[in-house]
């Protein structure tokens, strides 16, 4: 099998196998809400039935950033689509890779405010933040990873620009 | 676009057809067809020396500067 190809069975995976545990969550607790509402809390501690603003504020991080992250994935399938077909330089390439990027850097600022949020609640200070590389999910790592997609998107895009004023060269 | 390309003429002069400076040229109709409607954004020195020589022409003869077109797109 191509490079091309088991990279786009990956992330085809990577992204329904999300799609589908993002379900099961948040069916069963949907499930739980109508029927056994003593048991539904979020984070062990948030009842949504009697919810502060900064409970509701986590909550609304925590579903924004998910629908962040499968956006993500969406556009970076969509990208990788483009390119299994030999259509690097296509103009939607670039600008879901873009896009992608976006979705990565917003999911990392949105998941960083919600981390705070939650650190608060739980021992009521926030930690000013700090530079330490704290693993693949820390906020800077995910930041980075967003601005290379955006490189990578702006060099697609003047590649494509090259390749039309070569192959309008006579 | 500020360069014109006058192919159109000297096709016209040498009674030659489109198809029949492309194969000699050896380029093909449709790239021909960029070059003759202004969509080209360059053109190699080889083709054009090639050009020159089947329609026994100068580069002049077929490379035209418009100065007014320039000027209207600045107004």
């Amino acid at each position: 099998m191509g490079t091309t190809k088991l990279l786009t069975l990956l992330i085809d995976i990577f992204y329904f196998g999300v799609i589908l545990v993002s379900s099961i969550v948040l069916i069963g607790f949907l499930y739980m809400f109508f029927f056994e509402p003593e048991n539904a809390l979020i984070y062990s501690n948030i009842d949504l039935r009697n919810m502060t603003s900064l409970d509701f504020a986590l909550v609304l991080c925590s579903i924004i950033a998910t629908i962040l992250f499968i956006a993500s994935l969406f556009y970076l399938r969509k990208s990788i689509y483009r390119i299994s077909k030999n259509d690097l330089y296509h103009i939607d390439t670039a600008k879901y890779l873009k896009l992608a990027g976006w979705c990565i850097i917003l999911y990392s600022l949105i998941k960083n405010i919600g981390e705070y949020i939650k650190l608060y609640l739980e021992e009521g200070t926030i930690t000013i933040i700090s530079l330490d590389f704290k693993g693949f999910n820390s906020f800077w790592f995910i930041m980075i990873l967003g601005l290379f997609f955006q490189l990578i998107a702006t060099v697609l895009e003047n590649g494509r620009k090259l390749k039309l004023e070569n192959d309008l060269t006579i | 676009m500020k360069i014109i390309v006058n192919l159109d003429v000297m096709l016209a002069k040498r009674k030659m057809k489109s198809n029949e400076l492309a194969e000699r040229i050896g380029i093909t109709a449709a790239n021909l067809s960029i070059l003759k409607t202004g969509k080209a954004k360059a053109i190699r020195f080889s083709t054009l020396e090639m050009i020159c020589e089947v329609l026994e022409c100068q580069p002049g003869d077929i490379l035209e500067y418009n100065k007014e077109d320039l000027q209207q797109q600045d107004s």
